[in-house]
């Protein structure tokens, strides 16, 4: 029977079929088994499972892992538990995973694209070699028979082929649904190594940093933080762009029925040229980058500069952070005549490094010079601080006999800069996998019909019938196929006013459910 | 927006109802003389109980100006709803009437847990303002819901097949002969086949709203990361069911098993408080 190795199940290719040499075919079949496939999912997926239970440096701080681990931070942090992401045990995974995507889908492509397009027809043998099938003696004639069976077969979705052999007498109908859900997992497949190719290609010749920049100050590529120019250091370093990043404006706006909750922060970011020429400006800000020739600038985070601008008896005056008290950073501006020995102590809480804090504010005291100072908390004020809540409020108190207005703390953003070269590759790769990962919900089905006509003496007792053999395969929903192929042997029984003498109806025991 | 029925009076009215559905589907089990009416009851009152969480929502949506899917609260009701909506659906196709009163409980379970949280309505952080919000997060939830449903079929399978041997001993022999087992495997099958693919796309819109917001499309982050692991063991169930030779009793267990990491990663990353996912706090 010339169709049984398509029919008994997708047959992987021979070591002939391949293009390689058959060593090499058999040496890479421990890359291409599905079992290895199994392993290192589970090992991936545990090793993930590792890093998000064990504290990563990066998300914290290594002093707080060396103290939570104690003596067993060395042997941990050997074994890359703390850095499990770039450790060399995942990266290793990563590599054989990548391997086995590569040999696994390639090794399917074709027997999966075969199977997805071939016509295949059988007769009454392999019906009745199937272990599902069904046989069906008709009254009617072939040719009043076939009709009513390829209508029944559309009714429920299939495509149908049919083929006629005119020396037996025979019909073969070859219906199919969802066939091209077949090529599925293979699909799927080539969007994850497209997606592990883009990101390697992206690391070679992509770049990211950092840049903090307060208003009024302006940057270059020079001197980004953080500058990853990935592998390739030298190729990027010559060629980052010579453009200059202006800051005009940085600002953080609140929500009007919640002061607390910042609703978005918005940088006012102009690119100039080399030469001092307008290349773009834009507020950039969370959810709204700006793009300029693939570089892209996101609104990233913020920090205070320590400078804060002041009113003192109404002279405009910057305080600096210039000293510490009790490790805090705070700022000591000499005021008044220097015998008075006075000195306006400027304290910042801010959101991100005071506990219980949930706005970024200012404390201002007169300090006598003589007494230690103390800076208190937030919810602690030293006698006679005056607290300032707020960057932009302008507010004023009288320290004594001097006016001190408050108008706000210096603020520097903090854009992520980034050329992403492989981006266009990576959004294919994304629509490859969706693709792949929807046609991989579909289940194939097929249907094999014999429509031939009976001389007398059959042998299911019916002389001068036409006989009607069905077999049937599925690859996933074998229960709805059932239900399927119950409907549809009863349906024709009921059209063909046929007699089922094999089918699948009696087969099914009765569901409990 | 002015509305005429109060966000706590829908949400009460779920909940009402899905005791109703609840008690009526387990005295359908019981009791074979009341079962057709309590069937039908039970069916009316699960209707009833999503029209009131779908109301819920809505209503607080309108309330909020936004999309009502920003906090902890707010995904547990659209998971009891897709939850519940996923049955039905599935209870049609397949008559899964045996497991209604499980996935009452469990859509219960879930409102019951989502009144205790905080149900203020907040404003939106910077982040989560932006239109990926209405896309990647009733993905993420939608995969989870399908996930929660073949979790009950993988325990119904589990339970059928320690409490009737004969059947386990029938199913998954690749023989003409199908079983409630089957179907219970099979639905199994369909629903993480359902939130295979959908967490997916979740995950990957996810990648290209962190992109946008943030330029980086993987953080490392643990909700990101868990969700990876998530997906990962479900891959490991679908790749074991292409290699046929495994016996559906492992599919369920590996099922379990996937939804245990969901529920990490629903959950677990939110209550150790890490990362970039803080905005679903509990408590």
């Amino acid at each position: 029977m010339a169709n049984a190795a398509t029919l008994s199940s997708t047959p992987l290719p021979s070591a002939s079929e391949s293009s390689f040499p058959s060593e090499v075919w058999q040496l890479l079949g421990v890359f291409r088994s599905i079992q290895l496939a199994i392993v290192l999912l589970s090992l991936l997926g545990l090793g993930v499972l590792v890093g998000v239970l064990i504290p990563q440096e990066g998300l914290v701080e290594v002093f707080d892992i060396k103290a939570q681990h104690g003596q067993w931070y060395r042997p941990m942090a050997a074994a890359g538990l703390f850095t499990v992401y770039s450790s060399p045990w995942f990266i290793a995974l990563q590599v054989l995973f990548f391997f086995n995507l590569l040999f696994g889908s390639f090794q399917w492509l074709r027997p999966a694209t075969r199977a997805a397009v071939q016509l295949t027809f059988c007769g009454p043998e392999h019906a009745l070699a199937s272990p599902h099938k069904a046989v069906l003696s008709s009254a009617s004639t072939a040719d009043d028979t076939l009709p009513l069976v390829t209508k029944a077969l559309k009714k429920r979705g299939y495509w149908v082929h049919r083929r006629h052999n005119s020396a037996t007498g025979q019909t073969r109908l070859y219906a199919h649904q969802w066939n091209i859900s077949r090529l599925g997992p293979v699909v799927a497949h080539i969007g994850i190594l497209l997606l592990l190719v883009a990101s390697v290609f992206g690391a070679f010749t992509g770049f990211k940093g950092q840049q903090m920049l307060a208003p009024g100050q302006t940057g270059d590529f020079t001197a980004l933080d953080n500058f990853t120019p990935s592998m390739s250091a030298p190729w990027w370093q010559g060629s980052k762009p010579d453009w200059q990043m202006v800051l005009h404006d940085f600002d953080i706006e609140y929500y009007a029925a919640d002061p607390t909750t910042p609703k978005q922060y918005i940088s006012d970011l102009e690119l100039r040229s080399a030469n001092g020429k307008t290349l773009a400006r834009q507020d950039v800000s969370v959810n709204h980058p700006l793009d300029y020739e693939g570089v892209m600038f996101y609104q990233a985070n913020f920090a205070p500069t320590g400078k804060f601008f002041l009113t003192i008896n109404g002279e405009p005056t910057v305080a600096s952070i210039n000293t510490k008290v009790d490790e805090r950073p705070i700022s000591l501006l000499p005021i008044g005549p220097p015998e008075a020995r006075q000195s306006l102590v400027v304290f910042p809480f801010f959101i991100q490094r005071d506990e219980g804090v949930t706005r970024n504010h200012v404390q201002v005291f007169l300090h006598d010079g003589t007494t230690p100072i103390d800076v208190g908390s937030a919810k602690n004020l030293p006698p006679h601080a005056t607290l300032f809540e707020g960057e932009h409020q302008r507010l004023s108190t009288r320290l004594g006999s001097i006016e001190v207005g408050f108008d706000h703390p210096e603020i520097a953003t903090g854009f992520q800069i980034k050329k992403a070269p492989e981006t266009p590759w990576m959004y294919t790769a994304f629509a490859i996998i969706i693709l792949g990962t929807v046609l991989c919900f579909f289940s194939q089905r097929q249907v094999w019909v014999a429509v031939v006509p009976q001389a007398s003496g059959s042998a299911y007792g019916r002389d001068n019938a036409t006989m009607v053999y069905l077999s049937y395969k599925t690859n996933k929903a074998k229960w709805s196929f059932l239900k399927q192929r119950a409907s549809l042997e009863n349906a024709l029984v009921k059209e063909l006013h046929a007699t089922l003498e094999i089918g699948s109806a009696e087969l099914m025991e009765p569901a409990a459910a | 927006m002015i509305t005429l029925v109060s966000e706590s009076a829908l949400l009460e009215l779920g909940i009402m109802a899905l005791l109703v559905a609840l008690a009526a589907n387990v005295v359908r089990v019981v009791s074979v003389r009341l079962a057709p009416i309590m069937g039908r009851l039970g069916w009316v009152a699960a209707l009833i109980a999503l029209l009131g969480l779908v109301g819920t929502l809505w209503v607080r949506s309108g309330e909020a100006d936004y999309f009502a899917l920003s906090n902890m609260y707010e995904s547990l009701l659209t998971l009891a709803i897709l939850m519940l909506g996923g049955f039905l659906v599935m209870d049609k196709w397949f008559g899964l009437r045996g497991l209604a009163w499980p996935t009452c409980l469990l859509t219960l379970a879930t409102v019951a847990f989502a009144a205790t949280l905080p149900t203020e309505i907040a404003p939106l952080q910077a982040a989560l303002q932006s239109y990926w919000r209405a896309i990647h997060v009733p993905i993420i939830i939608a995969s989870y819901a399908a996930f929660a449903l073949s979790f009950i079929c993988s325990v119904a399978y589990l339970v059928t097949a320690a409490v009737q041997p004969q059947l386990a001993n029938a199913s998954g022999s690749g023989g003409p002969s199908m079983t409630v087992l089957d179907k219970y495997d099979e639905v199994t099958y369909r629903c993480i086949a359902v939130g295979f693919p959908l967490l997916a796309i979740g995950i990957i819109l996810g990648g290209l709203w962190a992109n946008e917001a943030w330029g980086n499309y993987w953080s490392w982050d643990p909700k990101e990361s868990m969700s990876l692991v998530t997906l990962l063991a479900y891959g490991v169930y679908l790749h074991l069911r292409v290699n046929a030779e495994h016996h559906p009793k492992v599919l369920a267990w590996v099922s379990v098993a996937g939804f245990a990491m969901m529920l990490i990663t629903y959950f677990g990353v939110n209550i150790m408080g890490l990362g970039l996912h803080s905005y679903g706090k509990i408590g």
